[in-house]
């Protein structure tokens, strides 16, 4: 996708770690991050003075955004944290917090803002941790989760699409089933919300958490989660928000029970011009693009000889993420190599989620990981297929 | 007459924003005056008919908590 988005000024790059953090940006979003730091800058909802109720413009017209693109009507339910590990934190500990002894059900695919806190709190609180495998093919089959959970579950958290093997679990059918008991479903859309149609509108007790930096293409040190009416947490941390400040309880309504202390506006102001760049293109006009890109790269890896490409090739259950390996080779010294000699940014390793990795056989070395975004060009991804091809020839 | 519009939080300061801007209200947003006790420390001051006003912003969902005239009489307190 071309026209607003300019990269590769300082270094000539083939950027392919979107999963990692989208780059480039469209040129709005530091456009906005801009204007609001040299003509605006207040502190949104603490003073009352005309600077400090445009910056409240900013955030609420990012609420706004967000619930458009989530697909739901209240934009006081956005709460905004400082990235998707803080509003996964936020949860974990809300929901466990008062459930000693049940069970909590998650997937083999969660990334470690999700196994990390959920190992900790379930130790803590005597809280049984069901995790439920992938197949080799890294997918998730709902109905597996579906029969874990029971009347003793007090949350399920699932992560929407893997970061290491871009398969994605349909998170509808965990929604219903674990509706029937009134248990709420955690949903990690790091890298769904923006390129993958999604909308929550039709379930209230899913609560989406987002990260800010990937497919929304805004600004790291943004983040959230979206609060369903059927939900009511706790907060996790506390303290000035603005509001009700003659008293030393915290409020009781949102969005600011959630969010205390004074907000990253700069990156809220890049995330908006971020969003609203992706509502103008559309998610399923991005999706393509960035699928039909995966495609022509899966297909250009399969035909090298020594790769190997892991996951499903049920296109419609994977986002533009790819992990593969080259036989006998280290993915830290592919990834090395790709870089030094054909300028190629992607990540080796772990990617943060050594229960993915082990349940599809790739730990503890791991996989190279390719990650598209809406910038990407097919030019790309012949660059990365021919430099894959030369280094498993041994170039 | 114009009247001040209270609500809970900034958030619903910004729905009232928006609504009155769409709809052509004359208003201003300003700190809460000190006589008025509200849980945020802003508030809309519009000028019409008080009820209607009320309405227009009740049927847009927002939240609004009290309604006070210009003399700090309370016109309308949500229960």
């Amino acid at each position: 996708m071309k026209g607003s988005g300019s990269a590769g000024k300082r270094h000539r790059v083939v950027y392919l770690d979107n999963a990692a953090t989208s780059f480039p940006k469209p040129d709005r979003v530091w456009d906005a991050v801009l204007e609001y730091a040299r003509d605006i800058g207040a502190n949104p909802g603490r003073s009352g003075h005309r600077l400090a109720v445009e910056a409240a413009r900013i955030v609420f017209g990012c609420r706004n955004l967000l619930s458009r693109l989530l697909g739901v009507g209240d934009p006081e339910r956005v709460i905004f944290t400082k990235n998707a590990t803080e509003a996964m934190n936020v949860l974990v500990f809300s929901l466990l917090r008062n459930s000693y002894g049940k069970n909590v059900v998650t997937t083999s695919l969660e990334h470690n803002a999700v196994s990390r806190p959920l190992r900790y709190w379930c130790r803590h609180f005597k809280i049984e941790l069901r995790v439920i495998p992938c197949g080799k093919d890294a997918l998730v089959n709902p109905k597996d989760v579906c029969e874990a959970v029971d009347s003793d579950t007090c949350a399920v958290f699932v992560n929407h699409a893997s970061n290491v093997f871009g398969t994605v679990t349909p998170f509808e059918e965990i929604a219903r089933c674990a509706a029937r008991f009134g248990i709420p479903v955690v949903l990690d859309t790091t890298q769904t919300l923006g390129t993958y149609p999604v909308s929550f509108s039709d379930f209230d007790n899913v609560i989406p958490v987002f990260t800010g930096h990937k497919g929304l293409l805004g600004p790291q040190g943004t983040g959230g989660f979206y609060l369903p009416e059927g939900v009511d947490l706790e907060p996790f941390i506390m303290g000035g928000t603005g509001s009700n400040s003659e008293s030393d309880e915290q409020p009781s309504f949102l969005p600011d029970k959630f969010e205390s202390g004074t907000l990253n506006v700069h990156g809220i102001a890049g995330l908006s011009a971020g969003v609203s760049w992706v509502l103008e293109k559309g998610v399923e006009g991005l999706r393509k693009h960035e699928m039909d890109l995966f495609l022509h790269l899966w297909e250009g890896l399969k035909g090298v000889k020594g790769v190997v490409l892991y996951g499903c090739e049920l296109w419609e259950r994977r986002v533009p993420v790819l992990s593969f390996n080259i036989e006998g080779m280290d993915p830290a010294q592919v990834a090395f190599s790709l870089d030094r000699d054909f300028g190629i940014c992607c990540r080796p390793g772990l990617h943060c989620a050594p229960w993915a990795h082990k349940a599809v056989g790739t730990y503890p070395e791991g996989t190279v990981r390719f990650s598209l975004g809406a910038f990407n060009t097919y030019e790309d991804v012949e660059v990365a297929v021919d430099a894959v091809k030369r280094i498993a020839e041994g170039m | 007459m114009c009247f001040f519009f209270l609500f809970k939080s900034t958030t619903e300061v910004m729905k009232a924003d928006a609504v009155f801007s769409k709809k052509g209200v004359k208003y201003e947003i300003l700190p809460v005056p000190k006589k008025l006790s509200s849980e945020c420390g802003l508030c809309v001051k519009a000028c019409g008919e008080w009820k209607e006003l009320l309405n227009v912003l009740l049927n847009e969902k927002v939240k609004v908590t009290a309604v006070y005239d210009e003399g700090l009489g309370e016109c309308w307190k949500k229960t």
